[in-house]
């Protein structure tokens, strides 16, 4: 089984029809009430303990999980001068704490099958340090300095821990930024264009393999910078 | 109920070598004779028996967060609060 949060929608939703397509057995999380999906868990990645609910129950079933895809995420585009408290919060509570408790909560089932794979998203902005996403850019270099040093913590246990860093992808994420923006961001990648989702599903599946057993602790901008 | 025989016993059957250990062993810090992985190897076994006693052993609560020290401090502390946990379950 494999674990996708934010699995309801955007790319996290890419992901999990992806992987259904693909024949994968997925346990979806996330805070709408998705009733279309077979193992949906209706939860907020900031609650700790709604997420242990769900641990307790995918462990006590003895669902044997080998990874967990970590989608679950908030944009919010705004000079830093200009940026609420309560958005502040908001982000950094959702993209990066959101992402250590599910890594904290879940990492235990992959340990007990005896490894698997952790993916979590970062943001292309990190690196290029993106003028209007300080915040954003903030909760995710903390998501990419956690799966670093949880990829280190988890090496024994076979489990490894890698960040996938997109650049614009057509999601609602998207919303609120001006094509000059996003030409902007595309023309500082390798590869100049806009991906498609399926960029990303393509990614996480290439992680996924067994052949990837060997990357971890990276963060690997779709791409390229 | 565990007692601190039984979580000995459980420590000695994870480690592949035939380590020393008695109720007040070390479990953290310098002088312990586990490292880290072997920590929450300990910690998944006790969940795993915790759900046998129909309760799950909670290793990050804030309780077990803030005494840190005590309940890692060796086995005999460890199997306190495993039981103190099954006891607070059960009441």
């Amino acid at each position: 089984m494999i674990i996708v949060t934010g699995g309801s929608s955007g790319l996290g939703k890419a992901v999990t029809e992806d992987l259904r397509q693909k024949g994968e057995n997925v346990v979806t999380i996330s805070r709408g009430n998705n009733s279309e999906y077979k193992n949906h868990f209706s939860c907020d990645v900031t609650n700790y303990q709604s997420l242990k609910e769900v641990y307790l129950h995918l462990s006590t079933n003895g669902h044997k999980i080998r990874a967990l895809v970590n989608c679950a995420g908030i944009a919010s585009m705004n000079l830093a001068l200009t940026t609420p408290p309560l958005i502040t919060e908001r982000v950094i509570r959702t993209n990066l704490i959101g992402t250590i408790y599910t890594n904290q909560i879940f990492a235990p089932l992959l340990i007990k099958n005896k490894g698997g794979r952790i993916i979590n998203f970062s943001t292309i902005a990190v690196h290029l340090g993106l003028k209007g996403e300080s915040v954003y850019v903030a909760s995710k270099a903390g998501v990419e300095g956690f799966s670093r040093v949880f990829a280190k913590e988890l090496a024994p246990f076979n489990v490894t821990v890698n960040c996938i860093a997109p650049g614009p992808i057509k999601t609602n994420l998207l919303k609120g930024i001006s094509d000059a923006q996003i030409r902007n961001i595309v023309n500082n990648q390798i590869i100049s264009q806009i991906m498609q989702p399926s960029a990303i599903t393509e990614m996480v599946a290439l992680l996924l393999r067994d052949e990837s057993r060997n990357i971890t602790g990276e963060v690997i901008n779709v791409g390229g910078i | 109920m565990i007692t601190t025989q039984e979580l000995i016993q459980i420590i000695k059957d994870m480690t592949e070598d035939d380590i020393d250990l008695v109720p007040d062993s070390s479990l953290v810090g310098g002088g312990s004779i586990i490292d880290s992985m072997g920590l929450v190897q300990i910690c998944l076994a006790l969940e795993e028996r915790s759900q046998s006693d129909g309760f799950s052993f909670d290793w990050t609560s804030e309780k077990a967060m803030s005494s840190l020290n005590s309940i890692f401090k060796n086995p005999e502390t460890l199997a306190q609060e495993y039981n103190r946990q099954l006891l607070a379950i059960h009441k």
